[in-house]
């Protein structure tokens, strides 16, 4: 083959998650003619991101497994629902994973062990682990640059919410700041990181 | 947009919190009512949903080994839903850029998905850092800015691409469908320059990726059939010759 079709494709310019994010669309399209062998490839390939998520926020390891089970049951069942027009499939599970374990603590709030005062310290924390677990460098790099371009309150209103599954009023109550002000600053943190890793659909 | 601000004024702030699942089920309902009338409003929750599941990327964590067997489990007697009827008339339908229809890219997906498949093998599957390097490497290659792909279809299905870049030295080979190779025969690759080929090492049987580190000044990979112990000079015309 002659030309360099990879760098006209514009695939030279994708990351290594974009990349990923190409066969994953692809192993979910498969997934939705019913093949079982393609959902399983899709399994393999992304349970780490959606395990790691659901982990993250529910913390407890079985509760986190129900419901990485229950967000590929759903995947499975629902794939011929997936649109593409609305982002790539990994963010289509990634999404679907983070509403699950948000439900999921909502609903178990009282009895869980999740129950513990928020200082500002522990928040910091939260973020520095963001930002230093090791992984791969690209795509960490752009999330940690991007992250610093926000202002305290953007940032640590975003990773209360992603992370810890608050509510934008109880995150409004841990920084001690309006209601209104909160729900602005998770809005156009947002927007800003958006712009920053160069999202579009 | 104006309309929208007119009739809701709070479900237009509530998009951050919304996508960030901070919101509580009368809000989610609300928002959700207003996205399907507001296409526009969709398209930036949809960017922003996609800017939120970024959030999630340095959390990896494997599940325990039973999840997958209970999941395939479930899966096998779970029956899947059919697709929702088209969207609203005023919606414009979403269609795939036509530089993306192409069965060359399909290809290179194909590909994709073997590789990164081989690879989340190698990177979780087995424990952490076993092979670090060689899966290093890989990425590297794949997120080179200057990563070249060929690709060439051999025997009845197979195919073999490979994915190089100069800035890294380094390329992957991904083998596709190949006919297994007589008993006592392996297929290896070669680096080619100026005539001259030197081995890429001989693929074991049922492998369906390679790295070729120290690529230099190699020109071209080769593929041929070998003994099992691998070759010091290919003793056959090339079966597979791609241009780096």
């Amino acid at each position: 083959m002659a030309s360099n079709w990879w760098s006209e494709l514009g695939l030279a310019d994708m990351t290594a998650a974009e990349q990923t994010a190409t066969g994953v669309d692809y192993l979910l399209r498969q997934t939705a003619h019913g093949d079982d062998e393609a959902f399983t490839q899709l399994y393999d390939l992304t349970v780490p991101r959606v395990h790691g998520l659901v982990l993250r926020v529910i913390r407890n390891p079985a509760h986190a497994e129900e419901v990485t089970q229950e967000v590929f049951v759903e995947a499975w069942r629902t794939a011929s629902r997936y649109d593409s027009g609305k982002g790539s499939a990994l963010s289509w599970l990634l999404t679907m994973a983070h509403r699950r374990s948000v439900d999921r603590v909502r609903s178990t709030q009282a009895s869980t062990d999740r129950e513990r005062t928020v200082a500002s310290g522990s928040m910091e924390r939260d973020y520095d682990v963001v930002v230093e677990e090791t992984s791969r460098s690209m795509e960490k790099q752009s999330l940690r640059d991007c992250l610093r371009l926000l202002s305290t309150l953007q940032r640590e209103s975003i990773t209360l919410a992603y992370y810890q599954g608050y509510t934008y009023r109880e995150v409004a109550e841990l920084l001690r700041a309006a209601v209104p002000t909160v729900k602005t600053r998770m809005r156009d943190g947002l927007t800003k990181l958006r712009d920053c890793m160069g999202v579009s659909r | 947009m104006m309309r929208w601000r007119r009739e809701r004024p709070d479900v237009h702030t509530l998009v951050g919190a919304y996508v960030l699942d901070s919101v509580d089920d009368a809000e989610r309902t609300a928002v959700e009512r207003h996205l399907k009338a507001c296409p526009g409003c969709a398209g930036e929750v949809a960017e922003l949903q996609t800017t939120a599941s970024n959030l999630s990327f340095p959390a990896l964590a494997q599940p325990g080994p039973q999840l997958r067997a209970r999941l395939l489990a479930e899966v096998r007697e779970t029956r899947q839903l059919p697709p929702i009827p088209q969207p609203q008339a005023d919606v414009e339908p979403w269609r795939l850029p036509a530089r993306f229809r192409q069965p060359r890219l399909i290809a290179l997906a194909a590909a994709l998905v073997i590789f990164v498949v081989m690879l989340s093998f190698v990177g979780f599957n087995q424990h952490r850092g076993d092979r670090p390097n060689r899966d290093n490497v890989a990425s590297a290659v794949l997120a080179a800015r200057d990563a070249t792909t060929r690709n060439t279809s051999y025997a009845e299905s197979g195919s073999v691409t490979v994915i190089s870049s100069r800035t890294r030295n380094a390329g992957v080979v991904v083998l596709s469908k190949l006919p297994e190779p007589p008993v006592n025969l392996r297929y290896q690759l070669w680096l080619m320059h100026n005539g001259k080929a030197r081995s890429a090492g001989v693929v074991p049987r049922g492998a369906t990726m390679r790295l070729l580190t120290k690529v230099d000044d190699s020109t071209q990979v080769a593929m041929t059939l070998e003994p099992a112990a691998g070759s010091s000079q290919p003793t056959m015309n090339p079966l597979v010759q791609l241009d780096l």
